[in-house]
């Protein structure tokens, strides 16, 4: 099982479309019942773009206050992505959960052990932005992190913290590969363009050579509960989705 | 209904697709093993053997050239050297082009000795002098077919030499961009794609050579991080202006290019490594690229199909001069060495072709020239005949004066095979003379019965056909990807007119004649048909066209007793028309309406459309005004929307503002709208100066095949005449003599005609 964490240190910087979006590519490229998405953001929504909208209550959330096993939360969606929404949570749910993760570091980890993942199979985690148990808990477990960042100033100032926190955890777990990746890159728009090329400069290596345009398919196909792949084939987002899920399974193996 | 279905049987059998020189027989069959094993045979190293050999071969040429023949000798002979090369062509390796050489050789020698010793007739009369032109002529035919063959026999095909990782070893390199009266559109690409090369910056600079003085050049230089720079006089044309560059500049290498020749950014790196490797290397050429159709192709509708007039130069002529160390320096695309250049005077001033004499100089002191045949940069076609004719005039004078003022056979310094690589490079330009005698020498019977070759018919097509059938065959099989024979004839058909007197005036007295400086990148609004430039084969054309009634009437009834010769005459007769309709063709000038080139070349893109929506595409062409898109799937989009367009270069993305010019289907057509100067920078970058724009554009075409080329050139010639006479009908004022509908239906005809085409 390779499992991938997408993270970010900001919030609105479209990580939960890049996990879905990245997720259907690598089951494009991979085929079908060989990737799952586990949704560990209380916000409850990467379902969401699978098409699994409506009625779905049921998640990793609950399903840990009981001890069952994840499989009965795992549904399949026709995007050929298994789907582990976080489900939804009354606030002492919630806060039982992040108690429960605190307390066993090692939890997401055992229950994904548990739910019978082979060893060529892709799972993808979407984490709420900024430090938390869920972050820590993908962190525990991830073979890569794949770090979210838009070309603003925004993103730009939470760069130091984030790669303090990265040696810290690669000082434990050296095997932890780290890959930043650029979001809604627009060159015609000229920060945007800068803001890049300074990225470029800082990460050097670290950043992804591929990086995901801005394109209006994106946000349009969450609206229609799909992944671009499937809204729309022949846009760049579709594309750069496309070779960066190529390139981060060529740089694992 | 049989017949054809045995036909089509028959040509499944025997049609191109089985003759496939990739056929492994023809690669590896029992000849090429013979060939190889010839070729290592350990006899060659036994002392003598191959002087012996060599002398055995020069006595038996001599022998095989000299033996005269009866007719059905001759006949038989004839028929098995063309069986044999017919079937051996078929086979790889370059031990093969020489035995084609070798036969053609015997053929051709043996029918110029032949013509020598058989045909003059005895007595000093009209007919012996007519002969004695055309075997002129013939001698002169025969002679740039064994120059030539000696000059492309063995391509070097050499490759560049890797630069070292140490960037502190880079020589420091100026580029010179001389320019005169080019308009700033066209030299601005060239400055930003020079200022783009892939070169530590600190080591190069861009100057701009500015005869013309103009202002914007210099602000738009400055703007840029060139530098610009003019002088008092236009003293010595193209050749002072870059040596008054070379008097204020001091890098190691000087890199030239024609204002209008945008280098890609790996030129440099492609070309330095040798003079890194060579320290007595002072000049390195590459190949002249162009982007634009010339007049022939352009107002033959030939662009891209078929190999112009430069190909062979640059795809065999050149390859093979470096075998001898004997490449020639043609102006731009080349990088030279400053102290090799300033060891002899800087850039020749004595003729007008500057760049094959400063070769030549730096050849006479002992340095050495390379050539890498790699595109590296890609330049404007000559836009009309007219131009394209003055061009050829100025190199064909500079060429004779050189002979004149230099003579590569004489003087020092240079060895036996670059004499002989300079000479045919400058014997090539007094073809003039040859062809008009060529296009008119079958008139001398037809009008005044003159029997210039003096045997019966028969004898002279048993001799006279072998030769061109051995040199059109090894000729073929050397040159076929580079040059088309019949269409080379067209070439010079059309320009031997206008070269015939330069050249002569040239040789009589060097000094005759100026610079003048080739016009490009103008416009062609309405098709014409150049009058003034074609006045000279319209005269020789009527005169074949007389020359042919007259023709008939001797076939039919005056000179019924020697059928055999009318017949001949008749036939070169016909090939000479076809030549001259061709070449018409080429002086109705076609429209060329836009004014930047659109370069075909397939580059990934992304269009992001009005609604913030992306779609990933490919370049179908582009220009300096706008380019053209080939989308995924069916789009529309509304005339002028704004949109934004990308591409990429490796992970690099350019993007440029643009609005929707057309849009139908698959295809979306932009214009450029809002471009500054760094977005023409960034354009430049991402087309022009890509390392790969050209490398498609290798002549990876057809082959030559002689049968079909000659259909071809019919078409052609067969175009050229409606075309010319429709011309002709256009230039009468119909509206003014109301001849009322007969009239508009003529016309009407003639735009559906020239719309098709």
């Amino acid at each position: 099982m390779i499992l991938i964490a997408v993270v970010s240190m900001k919030g609105g910087v479209g990580k939960t479309s890049t996990t879905a979006n990245l997720a259907a590519a690598f089951a494009a490229q991979l085929g079908e019942g060989r990737v799952a998405v586990l949704d560990l953001d209380p916000q409850n929504s990467l379902h969401l773009h699978f098409g699994l909208g409506t009625g779905l209550k049921e998640g990793v959330c609950r399903q840990s206050l009981t001890s069952a096993n994840w499989n009965g939360v795992s549904f399949p969606s026709k995007f050929g992505v298994t789907c582990m929404p976080y489900g939804e949570a009354s606030e002492p749910e919630r806060e039982a959960f992040e108690e429960l993760l605190s307390e066993q570091p090692q939890w997401v980890w055992e229950q994904l052990a548990r739910a019978g993942f082979e060893d060529d199979h892709v799972v993808l985690i979407d984490t709420p932005p900024g430090p938390s148990v869920y972050l820590h808990q993908a962190f525990a477990c991830a073979d890569v992190a794949v770090i979210v960042l838009l070309a603003d100033a925004g993103s730009y100032a939470t760069i130091p913290a984030m790669e303090s926190w990265i040696d810290e955890i690669s000082a434990q777990r050296p095997s932890l590969v780290s890959v930043y990746v650029l979001n809604q890159i627009d060159s015609t728009v000229s920060l945007n363009r800068d803001v890049s090329e300074v990225l470029r400069q800082h990460l050097g290596q670290r950043l992804a050579r591929i990086g995901i345009h801005r394109d209006e398919a994106v946000s349009e196909a969450l609206a229609f509960q799909q992944p671009v792949l499937s809204y729309d084939p022949h846009c760049q987002a579709t594309q750069d989705v496309k070779r960066l899920a190529g390139w981060l399974m060529e740089s694992v193996n | 209904m049989k017949l054809l279905a045995l036909l089509a049987q028959w040509r499944e059998r025997w049609g191109p697709s089985s003759r496939s020189s990739l056929n492994p027989r023809y690669l590896y069959g029992a000849l090429n093993a013979l060939g190889n094993q010839l070729i290592d045979s350990p006899v060659w190293a036994l002392p003598g053997v191959v002087i012996a050999t060599a002398v055995g071969c020069v006595m038996g040429l001599a022998l095989i050239t000299s033996i005269p023949f009866q007719l059905s000798e001759q006949l038989v002979f004839s028929v098995i050297f063309c069986a044999v090369s017919l079937y051996i062509r078929r086979y790889v390796g370059t031990l093969v082009v020489l035995v084609l050489i070798s036969m053609s050789l015997v053929a051709s020698t043996r029918y110029i000795y032949w013509r020598f010793t058989a045909t003059l007739g005895q007595e000093f009369n009209s007919d012996m002098m007519f002969g004695i032109g055309l075997l002129c002529a013939e001698l002169y035919a025969w002679l740039v077919l064994v120059l030539g063959f000696f000059q492309t026999s063995w391509p070097l095909k050499r490759k560049p030499v890797l630069m070292p990782q140490d960037l502190s070893l880079w020589p420091t390199v100026d580029i010179f961009v001389p320019t005169y009266n080019e308009p700033l559109s066209v030299v601005r690409p060239t400055v930003m794609a020079a200022l783009a090369l892939d070169w530590p910056r600190d080591k190069i600079k861009v100057y701009v050579l500015d005869d013309g003085r103009r202002p914007e050049f210099r602000e738009f230089s400055e703007s840029v991080g060139a530098v610009y720079l003019t002088r008092s006089d236009n003293l010595h044309a193209k050749a002072g202006n870059l040596n008054a560059g070379l008097a204020v500049s001091n890098g190691e290498l000087v890199a030239i290019f024609d204002c209008d020749h945008i280098p890609t950014r790996t030129f440099l790196q492609t070309t330095v490594g040798w003079f890194l490797e060579e320290p007595q290397l002072g000049m390195l050429q590459t190949p002249h690229h162009f982007l634009s159709p010339d007049p022939f192709e352009r107002n033959l509708g030939l662009f891209r199909n078929m190999p112009n007039e430069g190909e062979l130069f640059y795809g065999l002529v050149q390859d093979g001069n470096d075998l001898w160390n004997a490449t020639f320096f043609c102006g731009s695309c080349a990088v030279l060495r400053r102290t090799s250049l300033l060891a002899i005077g800087g850039i020749a001033i004595e003729t007008v072709t500057e760049d094959a004499h400063t070769s030549l100089k730096m050849h006479r002191l002992g340095y050495t020239t390379a050539y890498i045949g790699i595109v590296q940069a890609a330049g404007l076609a000559t836009e009309s005949l007219s131009a394209h004719v003055g061009q050829r005039i100025r190199w064909a004078r500079g060429m004779a004066q050189i002979f004149r003022v230099d003579n590569p056979l004489m003087g020092k310094g240079l060895n036996w095979q670059q004499r002989l690589c300079y000479l045919n490079a400058m014997i090539h330009f007094f073809y003039g003379f040859p062809r008009v005698v060529f296009l008119t020498a079958p008139l001398a019977y037809m009008f005044f019965q003159a029997h210039i070759i003096q045997v019966s018919a028969d004898l002279i097509a048993a001799y006279a056909l072998p030769h061109l059938i051995q040199a059109n065959i090894a000729n073929s099989r050397m040159q076929g990807k580079f040059r088309h024979n019949l269409w080379a004839e067209v070439y010079e058909t059309a320009l031997a007119w206008y070269i015939l007197v330069p050249t002569t005036l040239a040789l009589i007295s060097p000094k005759f004649g100026q610079f003048n400086v080739t016009k490009k990148g103008g416009l062609v609004d309405r098709e014409y048909f150049d009058w003034r430039i074609s006045l000279p084969y319209l005269i020789i054309l009527g005169l074949n066209l007389l020359g042919l009634v007259i023709g008939i009437g001797r076939l039919f009834w005056w000179n019924t007793h020697e059928i055999g010769t009318v017949v001949l005459n008749l036939v070169w007769t016909l090939y000479n028309l076809m030549l001259l309709w061709a070449t018409l063709a080429v002086a109705l000038e076609a429209r060329q309406i836009r004014s930047h080139w659109r370069v075909q070349l397939a580059m990934p893109a992304m269009v992001r459309l009005p609604n913030g929506r992306t779609m990933v595409c490919e370049t179908e062409d582009f220009s300096e005004g706008g380019l053209a898109l080939k989308l995924p799937t069916s789009l529309v989009l509304e005339k002028n929307a704004p949109v934004s367009v990308s591409i990429f270069r490796g992970e690099r993305e350019f993007s440029f503002p643009a609005v929707v010019a057309f849009s139908q289907g698959a295809v979306l057509r932009l214009r450029f709208e809002g471009m500054q100067l760094d977005d023409y920078q960034a354009l430049v970058a991402a087309t022009f100066s890509r390392g790969d724009a050209w490398q498609e554009w290798l002549p990876d075409r057809d082959t030559d095949h002689p049968l079909r080329g000659f259909k071809e050139v019919f078409i052609i010639s067969r175009q050229g005449l409606s075309r010319f006479l429709l011309s002709l009908a256009g230039t009468i004022p119909w509206r003014r003599l109301r001849v009322g509908t007969g009239a508009m239906t003529w016309k009407r005809l003639r735009m559906g005609i020239w719309k098709k085409q």
